[in-house]
């Protein structure tokens, strides 16, 4: 796999427009307004706060937020029809949630920049001789893939303390934070009848962590390690209340998981044998 | 051109750093949000300030 490969693979089409729709689909459920309660920090100015919210919680914003998102999914419009979109969601970064908000967002922008074409232009034979040309080189996948390996790599830089792998931390967080969900403050996480140290938690979710942030680009260990992804953050949602977060990381588990660049390339390869077994074809 | 998203490849690179910069800068701000002492910090914070009017109301320890 050379670097060339790595970042210039043609991206398969088909995939490309898989992972804008369900993109979308995931960006609408997580900036779906729900009034003045959604604000975060800006509420500390209320002159600000109220300013904000007549303008980017106001229908009217919300719609043309929603016409573009779905003229990005339909791959109407092009890459203006993202870029129009991340920059209609740009200040509902300022509301709760912003760290999901954040990270699909950035995927947003990156999806943006592969081509898309009108449903007329893509029937069209491409110049791999497949029903579609290629949605352009694969390197703002890889910019996804990099945030999300991102996310889990910066979780266990800052949970690689002595406090936090003694499991203090947590016992700390579940008797103060109302989001934490179970009881830890005798040290113990109780699962019915089983009584697990906090420690042994805390280190399994440092190693889990860990574990997600490099097997999603170990092709081998990919489908095992989304399937621990998967259930680490059901498990999660049931112990501690984070917004959206949870779903925005497995959502972008699909930059990971859909062939992006082996059917182009198998395309593509196929279409270099035909060639050369065709009638007239230099050898 | 096809190939690229700009017109070139070195061009493709530029963008492809400036974005993976960006996206590391936000990590940045992931790792102050999800920084352990931060959290524990904060809760303490919002505790103590959830308390204080009780604790002003509360008959000081001190005086019993």
């Amino acid at each position: 796999l050379t670097l060339d490969r790595f970042l210039f693979a043609p991206v398969d089409r088909r995939m490309a427009r898989i992972l804008r729709v369900l993109l979308v689909l995931v960006l609408i459920a997580v900036f779906w307004p729900e009034g003045r309660a959604t604000l975060g920090w800006i509420t500390r100015r209320p002159e600000a706060a109220a300013l904000w919210a007549a303008v980017f919680l106001s229908p009217a914003w919300w719609a043309a937020t929603l016409v573009a998102l779905v003229a990005f999914a339909a791959g109407v419009g092009g890459r203006a029809s993202g870029w129009i979109a991340a920059a209609l969601l740009l200040p509902l970064l300022f509301a709760r949630d912003a760290q999901s908000r954040q990270i699909l967002l950035m995927a947003l922008v990156a999806l943006s920049l592969l081509r898309t074409s009108s449903p007329r232009a893509a029937s069209r034979p491409g110049p791999d001789g497949g029903s579609e040309p290629s949605a352009g080189p694969i390197w703002p996948v890889r910019l996804i893939q990099l945030q999300l390996s991102t996310v889990y790599a910066v979780n266990v830089w800052a949970k690689l303390t002595p406090g936090f792998l003694s499991g203090e931390v947590l016992v700390g967080l579940s008797g103060t934070l109302p989001n934490v969900l179970v009881d830890l403050s005798d040290g113990s996480l109780h699962l019915g009848p089983l009584a697990v140290p906090v420690w042994l938690c805390a280190v399994a979710t440092v190693a889990i962590e860990s574990a997600l942030a490099v097997g999603l680009w170990i092709p081998k260990l990919r489908i095992a390690t989304a399937l621990l992804g998967v259930g680490f953050h059901a498990a999660l949602r049931l112990a501690i209340t984070i917004g959206w977060l949870d779903w925005a990381c497995v959502s972008l588990y699909l930059a990971f998981l859909l062939p992006f660049e082996r059917v182009a390339t198998a395309r593509a390869e196929r279409v270099s044998m035909d060639d050369s077994f065709a009638p007239g074809a230099t050898r | 051109v096809d190939r690229f998203v700009t017109r070139s490849r070195r061009g493709d690179l530029l963008l492809l750093a400036l974005l993976a910069l960006l996206i590391l800068g936000f990590a940045g701000r992931l790792r102050v949000y999800y920084q352990v002492p931060g959290w524990a910090k904060r809760a303490a914070e919002a505790e103590q300030t959830s308390q204080q009017p009780a604790a002003r109301d509360a008959p000081d320890e001190r005086t019993r």
